[in-house]
């Protein structure tokens, strides 16, 4: 299975997001990430891979597009990572194999070779891994496009693909995300150019929201007006939501506000809530959010 | 190698050795006539004719002079321009063809047909030598990134590097030059276009329009006999009365033989007495031909076989290749 | 002398096996060159060579200078209707010469890499021998790659599969020496590395290549036979069904199991060798034993669930 994430902004929390999910699917699959955010590959700092944390030096992604590189560098990511904690912390685990971009990469162009290229990269991928997971850069960028392009040719028809769009809970990035998926040079229409039927695409989309807080929480630094006038906001924004086609039945899945993700993008392990630095509904939620995505049903129909 | 074969058990799927095709000492490709120049009178065919003749009777005495016994096997052949120009008509242009070439004293032993360099008796010579083409690495080559090419397109040093479609914000460079490989102090570059693929347009559907140069190597492959398709020979010689010819050439064969008992249409050299305007034109036929890898047992046989006669064979076909340019016939404009 | 040579081995994008009339057709690369096969005791199919062009350094430890230009040549295998490999290999030469000639000299020798520089034999065999390749050196586990990725986009293929596997590269060397009995070393570098040393008599290099190609096979095997269970055992703690991957392993992969089959008879002493240490036909029929008893018994309980 492919999984494409996407966002119209920056700083919406799709890569920790994205890496987090493919932690918790790793436990029991084999899962690829493949750092398609050209502009800013940083996914191995996330997994807290030292010699990546901005990409590495060559033979990454960028290197498989521009250059015709045959085999992109892989990183095992349990073996990498300078965590401690994840290194051989659930001996049944599957693999999770990080493929980086390179230091100081940037955006290139879309070409029918690259498009043929990602095509390639993403079947041989999907033979080897049960998800494979695509960070891609934010907003209308190449990535996507070529991303939909290649979805598109028919040798991948075969393959499941299912479309992640993140968005934060506030009025501008729900308008955004609306915007990416619906709008004008959107996915859908992007999609449908290239060659996609735009209904099968738009069942393959789901929203996910990202930061949401957690309103039915006593918060006592809270004051009873502040508290009200949140409530109320946070029920106009749900309205907007639906109203703009991101609506519940839509949605994969929601995360919380995580203080700590607020300071440092990193993977959150059972170990970070025993030592009570993380917060167990986040745990909670991504683990939802991989749960779901790997389920047929949820996919059904939306 | 990898197919087992013990005393008790051998299996048939394994490749035949290359059926062997007749040899001659040389073969010479007795002038080059644009389309054109056929349908345009006589002067111009009687004017080359008239400056190719000198020069075959030296080459037939210089063969003659490598072979110690018995008479050089020596064969003459001509090609027509059908393939970008099949709209003429043979029943009007060989008479008068065969007509002039024997009043200058030339025999044609062979004519052969363009378009059945592309396609042979059903079988696609063109894109068979496509298959066999190597590019040449430039220094530094690993393997680990594919050769950079141009689909189509195939060149004798490196080209200036693309600047277009790299990644954002890496700068511009500045002009590079291209470089002959194996140059000697400059470079004589040469980007050659062996085909184009063109896309379906109008009814017609897609296909690829091979270039001249291109099928003009698959020629020399021929003459050479160095082709086969599946180890069998192609293209070979079909005896063809030359007092009776077709309105279209695509119900010709694609070699025809036109003398009676002439030495083999193949031979372990070839020579080709064309007007200078051909130059380029065999300049890109040596470059192609100089990366193609060609079929290791057909070569073998060949050079045991030269042995065997006691005829010395240069290892690289390229040198196989004798071109004697003479002065070219004022043509017709065709551009 | 010496061959080195790299191969993949990937399970091919298929749900079923190919017959042998569209092995043969996948493996038709090469318009005028016959596909070569082989139906017994199991099929190959080989595809004709490719022939890339290379001038780089080679891969040496300790590292030392050297240039080798020529050709690698690559084919591309179906064993079975069902696995892929695409093997790469050439012989190195070494040359006094060290300025490039033409490249019509090189072209007529496919296969050979001529080398200059002081670097030795040994130097290159142990650079080779490396578990990660040196950065800037010959590549031809590269070259295989693209063969493979060349393969399994063929149209031929469905691209469906049954069964998610691991590519395994094998990198290997061949030394001819005079008067030697044939000889071989294997080893597991990780999880899809292998490096193997065989020492044969100058007169069976060539058929080394064949019997690398046929171990890097079985190794695969082994190998994902191995992933099969892993997987099966991962579901199985978590109270999964582990009955799709258990099935498609045992249909798919046991029946590929002959080494040896395709190997030069010569070169089948090889094999008893690796058959003794580290063991390779006992363990794999353990392993599938033990599939079968877990098929086995799950079907039973199955069926007894049912008359309950």
């Amino acid at each position: 299975m492919l999984v494409f994430a996407a966002s119209d902004k920056g700083g919406t929390g799709r890569s920790v997001t994205s890496c987090n999910v493919a932690f918790h699917l790793a436990q029991r699959h084999d899962v690829a990430y493949l750092d398609f955010d050209f502009g800013s590959p940083t996914a191995g700092a996330i997994f807290d891979i030292t010699r990546a944390e901005r990409g590495i030096e060559q033979e990454g992604m960028h290197s498989y597009f521009t250059d015709g590189l045959a085999d992109p560098r892989r990183l095992d990511v349990w073996t990498s990572t300078s965590r401690p904690d994840l290194r051989g912390a659930n001996i049944r685990a599957g693999r999770l194999t990080f493929f980086p971009g390179e230091i100081g990469g940037a955006e290139f162009g879309m070409t029918d070779e690259r498009v043929d290229r990602c095509a390639e990269l993403l079947t041989q991928l999907d033979h080897e891994y049960e998800v494979v997971l695509v960070d891609l850069s934010a907003g209308r960028s190449t990535a996507l496009h070529m991303a939909l392009a290649a979805t598109a040719l028919s040798k991948m028809r075969s393959v499941t693909c299912r479309w992640l769009v993140f968005h934060r809970w506030t009025r501008q990035h729900i308008v955004a995300a609306h915007g990416l998926v619906y709008g004008k040079h959107g996915i859908l229409e992007v999609g449908k150019i290239s060659g996609h039927d735009q209904k099968d695409l738009q069942e393959d989309i789901r929203f996910v929201r990202v930061a949401v807080p957690l309103l039915k929480e006593h918060n006592p630094a809270q004051s009873a007006p502040q508290a009200t006038w949140l409530l109320a906001y946070d029920d106009e924004l749900r309205k907007l939501a639906v109203d703009r086609r991101l609506g519940q039945s839509r949605v994969l899945g929601t995360t919380p506000v995580e203080p700590i993700l607020q300071y440092r993008e990193q993977l959150i392990t059972e170990s970070d809530v025993a030592a009570k630095i993380a917060n167990a509904t986040t745990i909670k939620g991504f683990r939802s959010l991989a749960d779901r995505l790997v389920d047929d049903e949820v996919w059904e129909g939306a | 190698m990898s197919t087992i074969e013990t005393p008790v058990y051998s299996e048939a799927t394994s490749r035949p050795a290359p059926r062997k095709v007749a040899l001659s000492h040389l073969s010479v490709e007795v002038g080059h006539l644009y389309m054109e120049d056929l349908t345009n009178g006589e002067d111009r065919i009687r004017t080359q004719f008239r400056r190719v003749a000198p020069w075959l009777q030296a080459l037939r005495s210089a063969q003659q002079a490598e072979v110690t016994d018995g008479k050089a096997r020596i064969s003459t052949c001509f090609l027509i321009d059908d393939y970008f120009r099949p709209d003429t008509d043979p029943s009007v242009i060989m008479p008068q063809l065969l007509r002039i070439a024997a009043d200058c004293g030339i025999e044609i032993d062979y004519l052969a047909r363009e378009a059945g360099c592309h396609e042979a008796d059903r079988v696609q010579l063109a894109e068979i030598t496509r298959g066999m083409l190597l590019h040449e690495p430039p220094v530094g080559a690993t393997g680990s990134r594919p050769a950079a090419q141009k689909s189509g397109w195939l060149c004798n040093g490196e080209r200036t590097p693309d600047s277009s479609g790299g990644q954002a914000m890496r700068g511009s460079t500045l002009w590079q030059q291209p470089e002959e490989f194996g140059k000697r102090n400059h470079s004589i570059f040469l980007d050659v276009e062996m085909w184009k693929d063109i896309p379906a347009k109008g009814g017609e559907p897609a296909h690829r329009k091979w270039s001249c140069p291109f099928l003009a190597a698959v020629w020399q492959l021929i003459r050479l006999g160095a082709l086969r398709n599946n180890g069998e020979p192609v293209a070979q010689p079909r005896p063809w009365p030359t007092d009776s010819w077709p309105r279209t050439w695509r119900e010709l064969p694609a070699v025809m033989q036109l003398s009676d008992r002439p030495s083999p249409f193949s031979a372990y050299r070839v020579a080709s007495i064309l007007p200078k305007t051909y130059l380029k034109i065999e300049h890109a036929v040596n470059v192609i031909l100089d990366h193609l890898t060609l079929d290791e047992a057909v070569v073998t046989q060949t050079a045991e076989r030269a042995v065997e006669e006691g005829v010395e064979l240069p290892a690289q076909l390229t040198d196989r290749l004798t071109n004697i340019f003479i002065e070219a016939v004022p043509t017709v404009r065709r551009w | 002398m010496v061959i080195i040579g790299e191969v993949r081995t990937s399970l091919l994008h298929t749900s079923l096996p190919l017959p042998g009339a569209a092995a043969a057709d996948l493996l038709a690369l090469r318009p005028g060159t016959q596909v070569r096969a082989t139906s017994r005791p199991i099929n190959r199919t080989l595809s004709p060579d490719t022939v890339t062009g290379v001038d780089c350094s080679l891969p040496s430890e300790p590292r030392t200078r050297s240039r080798g230009i020529g050709t690698v040549v690559t084919r591309a295998i179906v064993v079975g209707g069902m696995v892929a490999q695409a093997s790469s290999r050439a012989e190195l030469e070494w040359t006094d010469y060290r300025e490039r000639k033409p490249w019509k000299y090189y072209s007529r020798r496919p296969g050979v890499i001529e080398v200059s520089g002081p670097v030795t034999t040994d130097q290159v065999l142990a650079g080779f021998q490396m578990p990660s390749r040196q950065p800037e050196t010959l590549d031809l586990g590269s070259i295989s790659q693209r063969m493979i990725n060349h393969v399994q986009d063929r149209p031929q293929l469905d691209n469906l599969t049954a069964l998610r596997t691991r590519p395994t590269s094998m990198r290997w060397t061949a030394v001819g020496v005079e008067d030697a009995v044939p000889a071989v070393r294997l080893h597991i570098e990780d999880a899809t590395m292998r490096t193997v040393r065989v020492t044969v008599p100058p007169h069976l290099l060539e058929e080394a290549v064949g019997f690398c190609e046929d171990l890097a096979l079985h190794d695969w095997l082994y190998t994902t036979l191995g992933h099969v269970i892993a997987q099966a055992e991962r579901d199985m703690a978590r109270d999964a069904d582990p009955m799709k991957g258990l099935r498609a392993g045992l249909s798919l992969l046991v029946r590929l199991w002959m080494p040896g089959a395709h190997v030069s008879p010569e070169l089948r002493p090889l094999w008893q060798g690796l058959e003794a240490v580290p063991g390779f036909s006992e363990p794999w029929q353990r392993q599938v034993d033990w599939i079968r008893d877990q098929v086995f018994m799950r079907s039973l309980a199955a069926v007894e669930e049912l008359h309950h």
